[in-house]
């Protein structure tokens, strides 16, 4: 009933998946891997936001023996993560398989220090719920689930991928420079600046120091500067705005004739009522009260992240300010 | 919430009551109206305290004609004060809905221990020294000699209750005793004094069961009880003991020493007032022919302990001649401490009758029946006499006067075991004489036909039949309740066989038995992989425990354990068990995990809840039956069989699996918790010894996992702990409502009531 080959290997292979999922929803986000194990807290990879890397360092290089500490780990953990500037989440995302941690001094103080960093930190645990586990993550407003089995794990672990809402007392606004560089010409052979070899074609030129690299997103190995694609920053940007939930609409309410604008869907202007005029499941966004049909629900949560009725109402109301 | 039972509006301090909360109400409202007494069982963490108060609270307030008094007795002072702190939540409510109206006085009563705040009083070690301290500053003499002698000391918090005299009153409301502590500061009031005086009063009152049930304590405090009152026992699932363990005495040679001391000091303290105040001795000798000391005129400061026999059984009659005057007293007292002295010589074990023992007091001493049952008043009255304050000295001539005037009072139910040594270790010489009481009915009669109503209510009083017929009285409601749960939150399992498919048990046969100890080994090692946060071990007895614990450290067992959790033992010393319960829980809280080892009918296993992560296992080795080989216990046995006709193996199971149940449910403490429960003995599966434990753990064992080894346990363990570790809907959904509203509770007619419930 426990994981089959072994625990170890069902985390290496869930993690591989969690690592590639997460660069997916966060392109700018940066990971770090650290095992615990005899006692000790080593780092496997340092933060970075490559995932291939990461995944490499992760294959093969795991094992486990000896007892665990979670002290250790915290301490780890947070000398690394204080020095992420103030304007990124900080998390650590635990995968605890032991039932116990043996620490060398009083864990309560690491994860007061945790909690004063703004280390918001959660655990999955393989077998049990733990009272230090359930105690750490509720300090630092992190989440706690035990996993059940395999799918039930590997659906845990994903659930961590998307971001958390952004707390509004830590998101200090900054400037970044960051640059867009352009994807080479190609054919055009020139050195990578990351893997220090000639290649042929494909990467990308720096726009202030027009070093080549391979992949993005990154920073740049000669000047610094974070590079990025648009689409990386639009798909981290949502993260920060969610789209509130939209909330059903009785049908009652849509068969009032009164209202009969309402009956098609602002998304895909598509008429609300099925054929024979019987309405059909409907939802409204609480914010412009626009009516949208399932179809386009699942679409703008999942894939647009914004609003039609919303943008558009932004965007009259800029209208109407502008005319007077 | 506010709802009607019946007639009676019951206000409910929260906006949920859980359905066995609200059918234990219902009961206990038709006892009530009965006039009668109840038994009533329903598992811990269920809310029983908070239905009882507030239910009686309510019919009180309900029939303001005819106001009942609700006297609450429990175990210690820590269950007191969660006692009152509920009932000030739920006066409050009631304070809020009802306005002034609902105006109560409730307040605790304990000893001067607790309530004294005079601090060169309070900082004694123990009770009785307090007692006697407190008493040398506030006996009457003493007083007397202070306002002629400024430099002797007083208690001004005394004086000054003395001096506010009939003003000295609680306003209304609810005081634990840290309140009535701070109530005392704030006016300069003695609190101790003035709790007793204001118990008359209070509407409710709680304290220990000893004010009710020891005859000694409950002569004072709680003998103008009105008859209308509601008495509670609450966890009294041991309340036959404490019955059988307030009409008993045992004494020691150190018990025979002391009290020669102390005759010796009293003879010199005779000689000291034949000397200067002979007028004194002559008018306690007057006194004693009118008949003895009305204790209702003492002053209440100079009453400490009233006499040890029953109310009913103490003669009113004049104090026999030949120990009326002190001199002839004393000397009746040394022959009697030289007499038992000659008792404790013995080799052999001996049991007698108290007809017997008196007959051969009177023989060989010269005392006769009438003067043995005086003793202890006659005793008072001297102490009184000579102005002795420093009552801890004399504790072992009380004894002693105790146990004369229990041989003198009763003939029934009692037998006087002597035993040159303790049986389990014949060569250490401890000769002790014990007068023991059989009848646990014998103490608590007086409360059951004094008051009108007695509840007797704990989480385990299975088998319920059995407690009515122990007791002596008929409840006219006796019910066990069981727990609505949202989920499966306990998971008991009987586990037979360890993995090699070995028997085990602690069967007298069986436990030395290597492969038993071995298997027991396994197991607990197997747990403490699989099971996180704090496991507690049950042992039938100290011996045992320290058997298996050292066998397991020499096969390296117990290595093994310590790699996974830290290991605690109980000990008999309570400083060394404390502090092991300290580190344990901390070991607990700081994730290292931690086993504790334990032993049935100990401190731990009676007082000490194993809630949340301090518990998430416990493992009963065996089956915790008393030692068999006692001759106390014999002579009981003997005498249930004979007077109530109860099986010597009924009781002895019902008592094994009474504790038994009593251990494994210090894990669950709430409905939002969740514990196992390993019952490792063969004899459980068996099912005379089953069907003893009470309905709601029985109701959770399933009959898959009844027979269980080992690896199937294991097997069970580690999937019911990845079940509970998953979030949970704590209202119960539709299907299985465990908290029901004040719309709810309209809805249920009375007739569909109990087809929603059970």
């Amino acid at each position: 009933m426990d994981f089959k080959p072994s625990r170890m290997a069902v985390v290496a292979k869930h993690i591989e998946a969690f690592i590639r999922e997460f660069f997916d929803q966060n392109p700018l986000s940066q990971i770090g891997l650290v095992t615990i194990k005899d006692g000790l807290a080593q780092c496997l990879t340092d933060l970075g936001g490559s995932p291939d890397s990461h995944v490499k360092a992760l294959m093969g290089k795991l094992e486990c023996s000896g007892d665990s500490s979670l002290q250790n780990a915290l301490d780890l953990v947070h000398g690394y993560l204080n020095q992420i500037p103030s304007y990124g989440h900080r998390e650590v995302l635990i995968l605890y398989s032991a039932l116990s941690t043996c620490d060398p001094g009083d864990i309560m103080e690491t994860i007061q220090e945790c909690k004063k960093s703004k280390i918001r930190c959660s655990v999955i645990g393989l077998s049990a719920e733990i009272f230090i586990c359930r105690h750490l993550c509720q300090e630092t407003g992190g989440s706690y689930s035990v996993a059940l089995d395999e799918s039930h794990f590997k659906e845990l672990l994903l659930e961590h991928a998307p971001p958390p809402p952004a707390i509004a007392e830590f998101a200090i606004a900054n400037l970044i420079k960051m640059g867009f560089p352009q994807r080479a010409a190609e054919g055009v052979i020139s050195i990578c600046s990351c893997h220090k070899e000639a290649k042929v074609g494909g990467g990308y030129t720096c726009p202030r120091c027009k070093a080549r690299v391979c992949e993005l997103p990154t920073e740049c190995r000669i000047c610094g500067l974070t590079l990025v694609s648009s689409p990386h920053l639009a798909r981290s940007y949502h993260h920060l705005f969610p789209i509130p939930p939209f909330d059903e609409v009785s049908l009652s309410l849509l068969n009032n004739p009164h209202q009969r604008s309402s009956r098609a869907c602002f998304g895909c202007q598509e008429s609300l009522l099925i054929p024979g005029n019987k309405p059909n499941l409907c939802v409204a966004c609480p914010k412009c009260k626009q009516h949208f049909c399932l179809d386009c629900d699942i679409y703008i949560h999942e894939s647009l992240h914004n609003c039609p009725g919303c943008e558009s109402f932004r965007h009259s109301k800029i209208v109407s300010v502008t005319e007077e | 919430m506010k709802f009607q039972i019946e007639d009676v509006t019951v206000y409910f301090p929260y906006d949920n009551i859980y359905p066995e909360q609200y059918s234990y109400m219902v009961e206990l409202k038709r006892a009530l109206d009965a006039k009668g007494h109840a038994l009533l069982e329903m598992p811990t963490g269920t809310g029983k305290t908070i239905a009882l108060l507030s239910l009686i609270t309510s019919y009180a307030l309900s029939k303001p004609s005819n106001p009942i008094k609700l006297l609450y007795c429990t175990r210690t002072v820590h269950e007191m004060e969660k006692t009152l702190a509920e009932l000030r939540l739920l006066h409050q409510y009631q304070l809020r809905h009802l306005g002034p109206a609902a105006k109560i006085l409730a307040l605790g009563l304990s000893s001067r221990k607790n309530l004294c705040i005079n601090p060169a009083v309070v900082s004694a070690e123990n009770r009785d020294s307090v007692d006697a301290g407190c008493r040398k500053l506030t006996a009457t003499w003493v007083r007397a000699l202070a306002v002629e002698n400024p430099n002797i000391p007083m208690c001004q918090f005394f004086e000054n209750y003395e001096k506010a005299a009939s003003e000295a009153v609680l306003p209304p409301g609810v005081y634990t005793l840290q309140d009535l502590r701070a109530f005392g500061r704030d006016k300069g009031w003695c609190p101790y004094f003035l709790a007793r005086h204001m118990v008359q009063f209070a509407n409710v009152v709680v304290y220990s069961y000893q004010y009710l049930l020891d005859p000694k304590v409950a002569g004072i405090i709680s003998k103008e009880m009105q008859r209308e009152s509601v008495v509670v026992f609450d966890e009294a699932h041991n309340i036959d003991n404490v019955c059988i363990e307030a009409l008993s005495v045992s004494v020691r040679r150190q018990t025979l020493e002391g009290a020669t001391r102390n005759l010796s000091k009293m003879a010199q303290e005779i000689n000291r007032f034949k000397a200067t105040d002979a007028g004194r001795l002559r008018a306690e000798y007057n006194r004693l022919v009118d008949g003895l000391a009305q204790r209702g005129n003492l002053p209440i400061s100079d009453t400490w302990l009233a006499n040890p026999a029953l109310p009913d059984d103490i003669l009113k009659e004049a104090v026999p001649g030949n120990i009326r005057r002190a001199e002839h007293f004393l000397s009746v007292l040394r022959r009697l401490v030289q007499y038992l002295h000659g008792r404790l010589e013995t080799e052999n074990v001996e049991k007698e009758g108290p007809v017997a023992f008196v007959a051969s007091i009177n023989s060989q001493a010269g005392i006769d029946q009438k003067m043995l049952k005086f003793c202890y008043d006659r005793l008072h009255s001297l102490m009184l006499t000579l102005e002795i304050t420093d009552t801890d000295e004399f504790l072992h001539i009380q004894t002693i006067c105790d146990f004369a005037t229990l041989v003198g009072t009763y003939t029934r139910g009692f037998s006087i075991i002597i035993e040159p040594f303790d049986e389990r270790m014949p060569h250490i010489p401890d000769p002790v004489l014990q007068l023991s009481c059989h009848d646990a009915s014998l103490a608590i009669k007086p409360v059951f036909e004094r008051f009108q109503s007695v509840v007797i209510t704990s989480g385990t009083l299975s088998p319920i039949d059995l407690y009515p017929r122990l007791l002596n009285f008929n409840p006219v409601v006796s019910r066990s309740f069981t727990m609505s749960l949202t989920r499966n939150c306990i998971c008991p399992m009987v586990l037979t066989r360890g993995s090699d498919q070995l028997p085990v048990s602690t069967k007298f046969d069986m436990r030395s038995d290597p492969g038993v100890v071995r298997n027991y080994g396994r197991l607990l090692l197997e747990m403490v992989s699989v099971v996180p946060d704090g496991i507690v071990c049950f042992f039938v007895s100290y011996s045992y425990m320290d058997g298996i614990v050292n066998t397991w450290n020499e096969s390296g067992i117990l290595k093994e354990i310590m790699q996974h959790k830290l290991v605690f033992i109980e000990t008999q010393d309570v400083v060394e068990t404390t502090l092991a319960l300290d580190n344990y829980r901390r070991a607990c809280d700081c994730g290292r995990g931690a086993v504790f080892f334990s032993v049935a009918r100990g401190k731990v296993a009676e007082g000490i809840d194993f809630d949340r992560h301090y518990g998430r296992l416990v493992i009963m080795f065996g089956v915790p039956f008393q030692y068999t080989l006692s001759r106390i216990l014999l002579a009981r046995l003997e005498y249930l069989r004979e007077t109530f006709q109860i099986k010597e193996g009924d009781f002895l199971t019902f008592d094994a699996l009474r504790q038994a149940a009593q251990c494994v449910g210090r894990v669950i403490r709430s409905k939002a918790d969740y514990g196992m429960m390993i019952f490792a003995d063969k004899r459980y599966s068996r099912h005379d010894k089953r069907s003893k434990l009470p309905g709601w753990i029985l109701s959770h064992l399933r009959d898959a996992h009844l027979n269980l080894s080992t690896d199937m346990a294991l097997h069970i363990a580690r999937e019911f702990l990845r079940k509970m570790a998953q979030p949970y809907d704590k209202a119960g959904g539709s299907g299985r409502k465990t908290l029901l509203s004040e719309e709810d509770l309209e809805k249920m007619g009375d007739g569909t009531t109990n087809e929603m419930l059970f």
